[in-house]
C-alpha cells in the first residue's frame, strides 16, 4: 500500500483519538439537552431588552410548580404537606418553597398598616368616588354583624374593615384554594388538599434540572407519606407546572430515540454482516458515524453551550448522510478482481466529495437564519460531515478489506434483477406505468396538504402529566392564560397610571363575567395619583368629624373620646408608598416577578390573566390603551413557526435552484435534468403522501425534506459518476437508503407528533429517492443503445 | 342547575335540623365538662344525635328567627343582632339580618350570593365567606364525618338534650378556630364558635316552623340566580 495512504491514516487516527478524548472528557459530562421548543425559536429583535425581560418573566412562570398534597383527613394532609415542603426545601433543587403563608399575610398586613391612609380597596374607593359613603358604612356594619366574620383578619383595630378589604382584594388568586390558618387548602369530596408553591432552581427544560427535581419530588413524596404515619399510602400528590410535561417529553423522546435507534442499528448490522460476511465493514461504518456525530455535537457544544433535542435528532440524521460515504466505499470492493484500496479511492472519492460539497452548501444556508435551532443543525452537519467523510477516505483504505470481495449469491442476483429493472425502466414503459402515475397521485395529494404552525400541536399527546395538570386545574379552578399584558412607560408613576387604566378595563370585564381574574402590581402598589385620591377620600368621607368611621364606631358602642382619638390619627398630609419601599418590603415578594423594572429608560410591568373567554376583546383593549401591549405568546410563537416554515421552504427552493445550476454547469443541461428528478420527485412524493395521510406539514416536516434533498443528491451523483460500475453503485445506493431508512425512518413510530412526522417524511422521501434514482439512472457510457430506446 | 352537589343537599337537610325550638344555650361551665368527654363520629351518629339526624330528612321548608351575639374583645360591647332565615331543601338557605342593620346572604348549590345594598363590596366578602363555606356546611348539616376530619369530637347529655364539642385537629383549622359547641335536642338550638383571638359568636335559633310540602313561588324566587 502507498506509504502516503498509511501516513495519512495514522495522522487522522491521532486526530480521531484527540476528538474522542475531547468528547468523552469535556463535552459528554457537561452536555445538557434542551427540550423547550421555544428555545429553537429566535426572539423578536424589535422588542429588544423588554422582550428579554418578558421572556425572563415567562421563565419564572415556567419554573413555578404547584403541588397539592391530599388526604381524607385534614390533619394528615396538613402534616404530610409540611413534610413534603420541608423535604423539597432541603433538596436544593428548588429556589423557593411556600407551604405556609402566615408570614406572607403578616407582612402584607404590616405594609398596609404602615400605609393605611393612602391605600384603599378598589371597591371602597369606587363607592367613595361615587359619593356613596353609606355603602362603606353599610358594608362595615354588615361585616361586623355577619355570622361568619369570626374568621376575618385584623378585627377590632380596624372597625371599618378597611385593611381586610384591601388585603382580601389584593390576595393573589390561588383559584379555589382558601386560606385556612396559614395553609392554602382546597377540598373535593372528602379529600383535603394542601397547596404548595415551589420555584425550581433552573429551567424545567434542562435535563439536569429535571433529574434533580424529579428525585427531590420523589423524596418529598416519601417524606409526606412518612409524615402521614400509618396511612401514608393514602396520600395523594398532584403536580402542575411545566416540569412534569418537560420531563415526560424528555423521557419519552430519549426512550424512543434510544429504542428506535437500537432496533435500527441491529437491523443495519445484520444487513451489513450478512452482506460483507465480516464484522469489519459494519464496525468501520459505525466508526465513521461516531466520528462525525462526536465532531458535530462537540462543535455545537463549544459554540452554543448546549444542544437542543430537535437539533440532535435532525443533526444526527444528517450524520446519517455520512453512512452513504461508508457504503459507497465498501460496496466498491465488489467491483471486480482488480480492485485495490488505491483504485477505490480514485473511484469513490470524487463523487463522495462532490455530494458532500452539495450537502454542505445547502446546509450552510441554515446558518444565515436567525433561528438558533437551525444553526445548531447546520453546525452539526458542517462539523460532522467532513469528519465522517475524512474518516471514510483516510481510515477505510487501511482498515477495511484490502482485497477485492465477492458478493453473496443472493445479493448478486438481486443486483442483476435491479439493474435489469432499472435498465428496463429507463427505456421502456415501466417508467410511464410506475413512476409517472406515482408522481401524478402524489401531485393530487398536494391539493390535500394542510399546514400546521400551532405550537401546541407539536407537543406530545396526552399523558400522565397532562392528566395530572388538568386535575390540578380542576381542583384549583385555575386557568392561567399564557397571554399577558405588557405595560411600559418612561417613568415608574406613569407606568402605574397606565396599568391602572388597564386594570380598570379588566375589572369591568371581570364584573361582566368575560374574564375570570387578573393580577397586577397596582393591586398592591397603586400609583401616587391613586394614593393621593385615596388619602383625599379618606379625609373627606371617613376621618371627617361626622364621617363613616365616627358613625360606625358610635353604632357599635364606642364613646366620643375613643372616636376623637381614632380620628386624630389621620395625618395632615399623605405619605406615599414608593415603588422602592414597596420592592424592599417582604410583602411584595410574590409580586416582584410582575415588576419588570427599568432598563434603557423604560419601566415595565406584566399583568396576568385567568379564565379569559375572548382573546379578541383583550387584544383590542391592548391596542386601545397607550403603553399597553397584549402579548399572546402561543399565538406569537405559532406566527414565528409559520414565518420560519415559509422561510425554510424558500431556502429549500433556493437550494434546488443552486443545485440545478451547479449540476448543469458540471454535467450539462440534460444530465442535470435527469439528476434533479430524484430530489424533486422525492419531495413531491413525500409531500403528496403527507397530504393523502392527512398529516399536516410543519416546520419540522420541511426540515426533514431538506435532509431528503441532501440524500437524494448523493444517490443521483453516485449513480451518475459510477455509471460504468452500475451494480456496485446500485448496491451502494440501496444499502445507503436501507440503512438510513432503518435508522431514521423508524422515527415514524414515535409517539411525539413532530418526531413521527419527521420519520414519516424521511421514510417516504428516502423510498422515493431510491426508486427515482434507480429508475432514472443514466446508461453506462459503453452501453449499446437498445432497440427499444431507438424505437 | 341540574347537577347536584350531594354535600350541599345534605347541608340543606341539616338546616332543617338547625331549626330547633329556640331553647336557651347551655351554661359555660358545662363547656368544661363537655370537653372532658371525647367521642367519635360513629358514637355520635348512632347515639346522642340519632334522633336529630333522623329528623333532618323529614322537612323540606324550614323558617324561623335567629338571635346572634358576637363578642369581640376589643369592642366596647357585644354586637347583638336578630333576623330570620329560610331553608328550602334542594334550593338553599337565606340568612337575613333585620336589626340593627339590614343585610342578607343566600347560599345555594351554585354558591353564595349577597343581596345587601353594598353592591361594591362583593369580592372581598365573597372571598371571606367562601373561606368558611365548607365549614358552615359541615357544621349546619351536622355532617359528623366531615367534622370528624377537621375536629376532635366531644359529646355529652342525652338524645333530647345533647351538646357536642369540637376542637381543631389540624394546624390550618386551628389557625382560625379555637373551639365549637353545638347544643340541641330533636333540633339544633344553638351554635357557639370561639376564634383564636378569643372572640365568640353565638347563634340561637327561635320560633321554628317546618313542613314537608313544596316551597311556594315567592320562596323559590329567592334562590333564583340573579344577574351580576
Amino acid at each position: 500500500m502507498a506509504p502516503r495512504i498509511v501516513a495519512r491514516f495514522w495522522l487522522w487516527l491521532a486526530a480521531l483519538a484527540a476528538l474522542a478524548a475531547v468528547f468523552l472528557l469535556i463535552v459528554q459530562p457537561r452536555l445538557t439537552i434542551e427540550t423547550d421548543l421555544l428555545d429553537l425559536l429566535p426572539r423578536d429583535r424589535a422588542e429588544g431588552t423588554l422582550a428579554d425581560r418578558l421572556a425572563s418573566f415567562a421563565g419564572t412562570g415556567a419554573r413555578r410548580l404547584l403541588f397539592l398534597v391530599g388526604h381524607r383527613s385534614t390533619e394528615i394532609a396538613s402534616a404530610a404537606s409540611t413534610g413534603f415542603a420541608d423535604s423539597l426545601a432541603a433538596s436544593g433543587a428548588f429556589a423557593d418553597v411556600h407551604a405556609h403563608w402566615a408570614a406572607q399575610m403578616d407582612s402584607a398586613s404590616a405594609l398596609y398598616r404602615e400605609n393605611r391612609f393612602v391605600l384603599l380597596a378598589r371597591s371602597i374607593q369606587a363607592s367613595l368616588e361615587a359619593n356613596r359613603p353609606e355603602e362603606v358604612e353599610q358594608g362595615a356594619l354588615a361585616t361586623l354583624y355577619s355570622p361568619i366574620a369570626f374568621a376575618r383578619p385584623g378585627g377590632s383595630d380596624d372597625p371599618l374593615g378597611l385593611d381586610a378589604s384591601f388585603l382580601l382584594e389584593e390576595v393573589p388568586s390561588a383559584g379555589a384554594a382558601q386560606l385556612e390558618g396559614d395553609q392554602l387548602v382546597v377540598r373535593e369530596g372528602d379529600t383535603t388538599y394542601v397547596l404548595i408553591v415551589a420555584q425550581l432552581q433552573g429551567s424545567p427544560f434542562d435535563s439536569g434540572v429535571q433529574q434533580q427535581a424529579s428525585a427531590a419530588i420523589g423524596a418529598a413524596t416519601a417524606a409526606a407519606q412518612s409524615a402521614a404515619g400509618g396511612d401514608g399510602g393514602a396520600i395523594r400528590v398532584l403536580v402542575s407546572g411545566a416540569l412534569p410535561h418537560a420531563t415526560a417529553a424528555t423521557r419519552s423522546a430519549t426512550r424512543e430515540v434510544a429504542l428506535l435507534s437500537t432496533i435500527g442499528t441491529v437491523a443495519v448490522l445484520a444487513l451489513l454482516v450478512s452482506l460483507f460476511r465480516s464484522w469489519r465493514a459494519p464496525a468501520l461504518g459505525m466508526v465513521a458515524l461516531a466520528a462525525g456525530g462526536s465532531a458535530g455535537i462537540a462543535a455545537t457544544y463549544f459554540i452554543f453551550g448546549r444542544v437542543h433535542l430537535i437539533a440532535l435528532v435532525f443533526g444526527s440524521s444528517l450524520i446519517g448522510v455520512a453512512i452513504d460515504y461508508s457504503m459507497h466505499y465498501l460496496s466498491d470492493q465488489f467491483r471486480g478482481p482488480h480492485w485495490t484500496p488505491e483504485s477505490a479511492l480514485r473511484h469513490v472519492a470524487p463523487p463522495i466529495l462532490m455530494s458532500m460539497g452539495a450537502t454542505l452548501a445547502g446546509f450552510a444556508g441554515l446558518l444565515l437564519m436567525p433561528f438558533p435551532g437551525l444553526r445548531q443543525m447546520a453546525v452539526i452537519a458542517l462539523a460532522g460531515l467532513p469528519v465522517a467523510c475524512a474518516t471514510v477516505l483516510l481510515v477505510f483504505p487501511v482498515l477495511a478489506e484490502t482485497r477485492p470481495a465477492r458478493l453473496p449469491a443472493w445479493c448478486g442476483r438481486f443486483l442483476i434483477a435491479l439493474d435489469g429493472w432499472s435498465a428496463g425502466a429507463r427505456r421502456s414503459r415501466y417508467f410511464l406505468r410506475l413512476i409517472v402515475p406515482l408522481l401524478l397521485v402524489a401531485a393530487l395529494g398536494l391539493v390535500r396538504i394542510q399546514f400546521q404552525d400551532d405550537i401546541r400541536a407539536l407537543q406530545p399527546p396526552a399523558n400522565d402529566a397532562v392528566t395530572m395538570e388538568r386535575r390540578t386545574r380542576e381542583l384549583l379552578k385555575d386557568s392561567t392564560e399564557t397571554a399577558v399584558f405588557l405595560v411600559s412607560a418612561r417613568d415608574a408613576q406613569e407606568l402605574l397610571r397606565s396599568e391602572e387604566r388597564l386594570t380598570a378595563e379588566l375589572a369591568r370585564m371581570v364584573e361582566g363575567g368575560r374574564l375570570g381574574s387578573f393580577r397586577a402590581v397596582t393591586q398592591s402598589l397603586p400609583s401616587e395619583a391613586r394614593q393621593r385620591a385615596a388619602f383625599d377620600l379618606l379625609h373627606r368621607y371617613v376621618y371627617s368629624r361626622d364621617g363613616v368611621l365616627a358613625r360606625v364606631m358610635r353604632k357599635i358602642g364606642y364613646d366620643e373620646r375613643a372616636i376623637a382619638a381614632e380620628l386624630a390619627t389621620f395625618p395632615p398630609s399623605p405619605h406615599f408608598l414608593e415603588p422602592a419601599t414597596w420592592l424592599a418590603h417582604p410583602a411584595s415578594e410574590l409580586w416582584r416577578p410582575f415588576w419588570l423594572g427599568e432598563s434603557g429608560g423604560t419601566f415595565a410591568t406584566v399583568v396576568t390573566l385567568g379564565g379569559a373567554g375572548d382573546l379578541a376583546e383583550l387584544r383590542s383593549v391592548g391596542a386601545r390603551l397607550p403603553g399597553v401591549r397584549f402579548v399572546d405568546r402561543v399565538h406569537d410563537i405559532s406566527q414565528t413557526l409559520m414565518r420560519y416554515r415559509v422561510a425554510v421552504s424558500w431556502l429549500l427552493a433556493g437550494i434546488y435552484f443552486v443545485l440545478a445550476t451547479v449540476l448543469a454547469f458540471a454535467f450539462g443541461l440534460k444530465a442535470a435534468l435527469r439528476l434533479m428528478l430524484p430530489p424533486v420527485g422525492a419531495i413531491l412524493i413525500a409531500l403528496g403522501g403527507l397530504g393523502w395521510l392527512g398529516i399536516p406539514v410543519t416546520l419540522f416536516t420541511v426540515l426533514a425534506l431538506l435532509l431528503t434533498l441532501a440524500m437524494a443528491v448523493d444517490y443521483a451523483i453516485f449513480l451518475h459518476e459510477a455509471r460504468n460500475e452500475r451494480r456496485t453503485a446500485l448496491l451502494a445506493v440501496t444499502l445507503s437508503a436501507l440503512t438510513t431508512a432503518l435508522s431514521f425512518g423508524l422515527l415514524a413510530f414515535s409517539t411525539t407528533p413532530f418526531i413521527r412526522a419527521i420519520g414519516l417524511t424521511l421514510a417516504m422521501g428516502l423510498g422515493a429517492c431510491w426508486l427515482l434514482a434507480v429508475a432514472s439512472a443514466e446508461a453506462p457510457d459503453s452501453d449499446p443503445p437498445s432497440p427499444e430506446s431507438i424505437a | 342547575m341540574t347537577d347536584q352537589d350531594p354535600r350541599r343537599a345534605v347541608l340543606l337537610a341539616l338546616m332543617v335540623f338547625l331549626a330547633g325550638d329556640g331553647v336557651a344555650a347551655a351554661a359555660s361551665d358545662a363547656a368544661a365538662e363537655l370537653f372532658s368527654r371525647p367521642s367519635t363520629a360513629r358514637e355520635l351518629s348512632s347515639g346522642l344525635l340519632k334522633d336529630a339526624l333522623d329528623e333532618i330528612g323529614r322537612s323540606t321548608v324550614v323558617e324561623g328567627k335567629f338571635r346572634q351575639q358576637r363578642t369581640v374583645r376589643k369592642l366596647p360591647r357585644p354586637l347583638q343582632s336578630t333576623g330570620d332565615f329560610l331553608l328550602v331543601r334542594q334550593l338553599g338557605l337565606r340568612w337575613r339580618t333585620l336589626e340593627p342593620i339590614q343585610d342578607e346572604f343566600v347560599l345555594t348549590r351554585q354558591g353564595l350570593s349577597l343581596k345587601s345594598q353594598q353592591r361594591n363590596l362583593p369580592r372581598a366578602r365573597r372571598i371571606e365567606l367562601g373561606a368558611v363555606t365548607d365549614l358552615m356546611f359541615a357544621l349546619f348539616s351536622l355532617d359528623v364525618d366531615a367534622l370528624d376530619r377537621r375536629f376532635a369530637l366531644f359529646g355529652d347529655g342525652s338524645s333530647t338534650n345533647w351538646q357536642i364539642g369540637m376542637r381543631p385537629r389540624d394546624r390550618a383549622t386551628a389557625g382560625a378556630i379555637r373551639q365549637v359547641t353545638v347544643h340541641g335536642g330533636l333540633h339544633v338550638d344553638s351554635i357557639a364558635i370561639v376564634n383564636t383571638a378569643g372572640d365568640e359568636l353565638r347563634v340561637e335559633l327561635l320560633g321554628i316552623v317546618a313542613h314537608g310540602g313544596e316551597a311556594d313561588a315567592a320562596q323559590r324566587a329567592i334562590f333564583e340566580p340573579h344577574s351580576p
